[in-house]
């Protein structure tokens, strides 16, 4: 796969002080569904993948306002329908969401309801950016779609990037690696690998205050190999 | 809502400890790893028998991800009724307070209804989903 997007390791913290950081659904459903983390966090039972990093990341945003969070509209619909999904499945029905709707009203209230909960919450954390719906716009949402095989919802999602100058994509959707002028954060140990191998995985910038101990510790040993000379 | 240990007169007992979560974790209480870090601390003090309020005074930031790893983990292992029953939980913003209401079903239903557990550890290994 050629990746041509920047890639980060969520794992190595945010990218830069300040960074505008879009994050995408996979990433809320992650974070805040129930079951979406109970198997390891509640049963003790070790996951493939460590996506809980995606959590810590996101607090350290929060914390000392490390970094700005932006979402939209659109993922609000998909998270919807992807709690949706889930509840299904935990009901035993993951092939047919349709029959989920008709059979399971309670579940389904139940799912509906905890989406409405956890838009709140991304509402406390993250700037949602509303969708134009303007031709102009659709039609940008439709040549990004096309250049890069994205599905409508990402494709507005990097169209939406582009417009409010955010450079960063915080998910586990490898969709977005084809994206060029974008920096996708991720979890994925494979998309990690390949993104080293591919040249294209960078580091965090340092923060001033590691600039400046880096700069003091040149100091000291240039001052070291001078004296060593003499 | 938890409700702690109080006496006739409707006040909190002297001896209930108080964990000022802001202290702890500052203005977020997000990630797994702080969430276990509460759950180590909750965990001794109810084993005693010992009843314990948490004061999210000056916390604003929340993810579900931390009460899975506090809240939801002692209910699974201590039981929701005896959780609930020795934590009051205070200074939780109104639009906060489902995540502990998720936190002690999720626990609940983890303890007692197999079928359901078998369905959430088959989630988790299955990719992230897209719409």
């Amino acid at each position: 796969m050629a990746i041509r997007s920047k890639v980060f390791d969520v794992r190595a913290g945010l990218p830069k002080p300040g960074a505008r950081i879009f994050v995408d659904t996979n990433v809320w459903d992650f974070v805040l569904f129930d079951e979406a983390s109970a198997a390891q966090l509640v049963q003790g039972k070790r996951i493939e993948k460590n996506r809980l990093s995606f959590g810590t990341f996101l607090d350290s945003a929060k914390k000392d306002d490390g970094a700005k969070l932006f979402t939209s509209n659109i993922v609000r619909m998909e998270m919807v329908t992807v709690y949706e999904r889930h509840q299904a499945e935990l009901a035993l029905l993951d092939h047919d969401i349709k029959e989920f709707r008709r059979e399971r009203p309670a579940e389904r209230a139940d799912a509906l309801k905890r989406a409405h909960e956890d838009w709140g919450t991304i509402e406390s954390l993250a700037e949602v950016l509303p969708c134009p719906v303007e031709p102009d716009f659709m039609e940008t949402v439709y040549a990004k779609a096309l250049k890069y095989s994205l599905d409508q919802a990402d494709a507005v999602s990097v169209c939406l990037m582009a417009d409010n100058g955010i450079e960063f994509v915080l998910t586990d959707d490898k969709d977005f690696l084809a994206v060029d002028g974008i920096s996708v954060i991720t979890v994925d140990e494979e998309v990690i690998r390949n993104a080293k191998h591919q040249g294209c995985l960078h580091a965090p910038a340092p923060k001033p205050e590691e600039d400046q101990v880096k700069a003091l510790l040149d100091f000291v040993l240039a001052q070291k190999k001078d004296k060593r000379k003499r | 809502m938890a409700s702690g240990r109080r006496n006739k007169h409707g006040a909190r007992q002297v001896r209930d400890m108080i964990i000022r979560l802001h202290d702890h974790f500052g203005v977020s209480c997000m990630s797994a790893e702080d969430g276990e870090k509460l759950y180590a601390l909750l965990q001794p003090i109810l084993k005693n028998d010992e009843s314990v309020v948490l004061d999210f005074t000056g916390v604003r930031f929340f993810l579900t991800l931390f009460f899975n790893a506090s809240l939801a983990k002692l209910a699974q292992d201590l039981g929701t009724e005896f959780v609930r029953s020795h934590i009051t939980v205070e200074a939780l913003a109104s639009t906060a307070t489902h995540h502990i209401d998720r936190a002690f079903r999720l626990g609940a239903r983890m303890a007692d209804d197999e079928t359901y557990r078998g369905q959430v550890i088959e989630l988790a290994n299955r990719p992230l989903v897209s719409a």
